[in-house]
């Protein structure tokens, strides 16, 4: 039984609701027409999503009720937490949020509003948009979609969170998470998608961010999901005229981890930065690829991912940059940093530019290697030990892209994820080298 | 002191220099493709019955194969039933003994190429190989090389003359279904060099060929084969130029390599098929399969090549390192201009301990071309301490063309150090401006900074080589930058 079948089935079992089930189907439909990628596919050359036929999902998780620990407790933050596919009112605190921030939860919308939700799924079934997205749309029990009004500065972060819990048959969720900045909006997003228990459970994940002149905002994306869980996440950036967009990806947690950014710098003076960190360890495979596409002249992207690979985990990196035809004066830069710890283990890099126009500067890095022998030595040489000496090394390496992070919390939260599975760094956190 | 304007449309609409076709009789094959032509090709080269076989096996794992989509390159549909697969120059039967046997008119091409047979019997060590369309018609300096127990000849004397090599070799480095079009030319091959370097000999002269593609509507599909024994050394050049047509050219070649324990092999090539008209009618479609097989211990592979001619490039010489301590290189300098489209790069494939590769690529478009890098570097699970440095830059001459890259990094051994860096951009304008207020303008400043950015490439060149190569990228960008 394929995923697309699981989810026509799901669509069948529940009962027509005006547009928004028309807008699910049509998206299905959609899904159906681009198929889901296989490995024969350019782009999922190095990542199978086979298995993901092979299991018989549950599309329609109840609410969980029972009360879970939500990360990242000690944030000052507006909160928007999902569980297991649902709004959780008891985690959330919409009612901090000031009048200029406008927050559509989909299963209030889908009363409320319900032609402006047909609509806003409806996009995501036509055109481009990729099978993945598609079928977003038509299984996203609840999402939600924030619009920030003009030249308004939001000073505490949004932190939206999906947590899975744990339970024993796999299922799928679908998380939606859309925001729009106007003119001037400034804005920090932390989105953060994290799961326990054994299940064998699929997140299908879409976000997409558009911002209008001069925006600035910055989004921080972790994934720490189940250890037998796959993460499948779509994230969209379109850039206005004068925006900067800075878009951290964390991957961390989940068996399977594939996320595809696709970055439009469409209006004059748009920047994106790119920085990414992913950690494959043990059973872990962990895929990120980016497209950032510049269409107008003057705009610029720049990009820093780092990557690990021990055990037998597998890290994959493709990014590519597109500049397009009759554009002028792009600066683009883009680095992927890999280190391979163990011999049972592999990293996949490939950067790409595909570039139509000549008055540019475009450069690219690639580098695969291991932990500094020499530093390593240095390290050994003034008594710290072995293991210690690499877990700090290794740390390092990716502490030069997480140091970039303002909110110390995150950090900290991914720090101690990295520690559980190294208790050498674990002791190094804690103090106690020694 | 600028070239002014005029000059420059002079420049623009010069005509492909070695364009121009001579009329001889042709053994020809009608068009189309099926076993009884292979069967024909087989029979006219008089082959042994192991050589057909070989071919038809080929044939019909051909047959089954698709052509391959994935290069970074557009081109109406192929039709394979419509060329030709066999063209050979009739009025030598049985071969000339000496220059006064060989077809005036051929001579006179050559002669027009700059390429006198006569002359460069007494030109420094360079023995000639030259193939005119399917079959080779004269070979120089063979009774050198054979005192020194070198073996280099055509492909079809060494089927005659030398078959347990060619059995032994034949397809060992590109098997017959390798790819689409490996596939095509191991069935219908017609003929090209074949060469042996004895144990711990170092070849006497640099080795020669030169291409030539004359018939009309006539694919031409050679196969090389170089075998580098233990402890040899050879340099091979390959040099190409075609006269103009209309019609669009299929080439698929194929080159096998392999060095055993301790030898190296130097591979060089400058290629200058017709690339097309300014707006991209006619030109060579250049779909080309070279592989070295460094299979010994401390071998050495080398490719360099030098790519200016081809409507169509889609090649991608690469290494197998196999053996401990091989080393695997690629000097690469690629131009596109007008309309023409290059997809090309190399795989260095790291399988031994300490094997190391280095990849130099440096593309140039201009004009409407499109120029792409396509590399893989794969770190086998066996490969202890592989180490790879990559870097390929391209340089942007008009806002119309293009430049990829599209690299691919595999590694699977934690041991393993793997670099990859990658720019684009124009030729700045500092260095314009600083070549200008020094008196040196126009097209000269542009030469000037164009063969220093293909330096590290020309200098793997051998000395005559890397003269022809930097005077044909000085005609093929003529015009680029106004």
């Amino acid at each position: 039984m394929g995923l697309l079948e699981t989810f026509a089935r799901h669509l069948e079992t529940v009962s027509p609701v005006n547009g928004i089930h028309a807008a699910r189907l049509a998206a299905l439909a959609h899904a159906g027409v681009r198929g889901l990628p296989e490995i024969s596919d350019e782009d999922w050359k190095y990542t199978d999503i086979g298995r993901l036929h092979r299991i018989e999902f549950n599309l329609g998780r109840s609410p969980d009720r029972a009360p879970v620990a939500v990360p990242l407790a000690g944030l000052e933050a507006h909160r928007v937490v999902f569980i297991n596919g649902h709004f959780s009112a008891v985690h959330s605190t919409l009612d901090t949020l000031p009048k200029e921030v406008r927050l559509r939860l989909f299963h209030r919308a889908s009363t409320e509003e319900p032609e402006w939700l047909a609509t806003h799924l409806g996009k995501l079934g036509t055109g481009d948009a990729s099978a993945f997205a598609a079928l977003n749309a038509a299984g996203a029990q609840d999402g939600v979609a924030v619009e920030l009004a003009n030249a308004y500065r939001l000073v505490q972060p949004l932190l939206v969170i999906f947590m899975n819990t744990g339970e024993l048959h796999p299922s799928v969720v679908s998380p939606h998470l859309h925001v729009s900045a106007g003119a001037g909006a400034e804005a920090s997003i932390i989105e953060l998608h994290v799961g326990d228990g054994e299940a064998t459970s699929l997140t299908n994940a879409f976000t997409r961010i558009e911002t209008s002149r001069g925006a600035r905002i910055s989004h921080y994306r972790a994934i720490c999901e189940a250890v037998n869980a796959t993460h499948i996440g779509q994230l969209q950036l379109d850039i206005g005229s004068d925006s900067e967009v800075e878009n951290f990806s964390l991957a961390l947690g989940g068996r399977l981890i594939r996320v595809d950014i696709d970055c439009r710098l469409a209006a004059a003076g748009g920047k994106v930065v790119l920085n990414g960190v992913f950690v494959a360890g043990l059973d872990q495979h962990i895929d990120h690829h980016t497209r950032v596409d510049h269409r107008a002249s003057h705009t610029s992207s720049d990009e820093t991912y780092r990557g690990i690979a021990d055990g037998n985990g597998r890290g994959v990196f493709n990014g590519k940059i597109i500049v397009q035809p009759g554009v002028e004066k792009i600066v683009a830069t883009q680095a992927s940093h890999n280190l391979l710890l163990s011999n049972e283990g592999e990293i996949d890099t490939k950067p790409e530019l595909e570039i139509y126009a000549d008055d540019l500067r475009c450069a690219h890095g690639a580098t695969v290697g291991q932990l500094d022998e020499d530093a390593l030595f240095y390290l050994r040489a003034r008594g710290v030990p072995e293991a210690e000496a690499r877990a700090l090394l290794v740390y390092g390496f990716v502490q030069a892209s997480l140091a970039t992070i303002p909110v110390r919390e995150l950090q900290a939260l991914v720090s101690s994820r990295f520690a559980n599975d190294n208790e050498a760094l674990a002791r190094i956190l804690s103090g106690n080298l020694i | 002191m600028a070239t002014s304007s005029s000059d420059v449309r002079d420049l623009l609409s010069r005509k492909y220099e070695a364009g121009f076709y001579t009329e001889i009789e042709q053994d020809q094959v009608p068009p189309g493709l099926n076993e009884a032509v292979v069967r024909l090709i087989s029979a006219k080269k008089q082959e042994p019955e192991w050589m057909l076989e070989w071919r038809l096996r080929a044939f019909e794992r051909w047959q089954k194969m698709r052509e391959p989509k994935w290069a970074h390159v557009h081109y109406p549909p192929i039709n394979f039933q419509a060329l030709s697969y066999y063209s050979a120059p009739k009025s030598n039967a049985d071969g000339p003994k000496t220059l006064e046997d060989v077809d005036p008119k051929l001579l006179e091409t050559y002669k027009k190429l700059g390429i006198p047979l006569e002359e460069q019997k007494m030109l420094a060590g360079v023995a000639v190989d030259v193939v005119f369309d399917s079959v080779s018609v004269h070979t120089t300096f063979k009774e050198k090389l054979a005192a020194a127990g070198v073996i280099f000849c055509s492909f079809s004397e060494a089927v005659r003359e030398h078959p347990e090599l060619i059995r032994k070799y034949l397809g060992s480095v590109v098997p017959q279904g390798d790819n689409y079009y490996a596939a095509l030319n191991s069935a219908v091959f017609s003929d090209g060099s074949f060469v042996y370097i004895p144990k711990n000999t170092r070849c006497p002269m640099e080795l020669s060929t030169y291409f030539r593609i004359n018939a009309m509507n006539t694919g031409q599909f050679e196969r090389t084969l170089v075998i580098a024994d233990s402890g040899s050394y050879v340099s091979y050049l390959e040099g190409c130029t075609a006269p103009q047509r209309d019609e669009n050219q299929l080439h698929a070649a194929v080159v096998e390599l392999v060095a055993l324990d301790d030898a190296t092999i130097k591979y060089s090539t400058v290629q200058n098929w017709y690339p097309g008209d300014e707006e991209g009618r006619g030109g060579i479609y250049n779909f080309v399969t070279k592989r070295g097989d460094c299979r010994g211990r401390n071998s050495k592979i080398s490719w360099t090549q030098v790519e200016t001619g081809s409507a169509i490039t889609w090649k991608y010489p690469s290494c197998l390192l196999k053996g401990e301590n091989s080393v695997g290189e690629f000097y690469s300098v690629a131009v596109t201009h007008h309309r023409q489209q290059a997809d090309t790069g190399t795989k260095m494939i790291h399988l031994g301990r300490n094997t190391r590769s280095t990849i130099i690529s440096k593309g140039i478009s201009a004009g409407h071309g499109q120029n792409a890098y396509r590399g893989l570097v794969r770190i086998a699970k066996s490969a202890e301490n592989a180490r790879n440095y990559t870097q390929c830059d391209s340089l942007l001459m008009g806002n119309q063309c293009g430049a990829h890259t599209f690299p691919y990094v595999e590694v699977r051994n934690a041991t393993a150090k793997v670099e990859h860096e990658a720019s684009t951009s124009k030729i700045s304008e500092d260095q314009l401006f600083y070549l200008r207020s020094r008196g040196i303008g126009g097209e000269d400043a542009v030469n000037l900074i164009v063969n220093g950015f293909c330096k590290e490439v020309f200098k793997e060149l051998p000395m005559e080589f890397a003269v022809e190569a930097q005077k044909l990228l000085n005609i093929t960008l003529e015009g680029a930058v106004g």
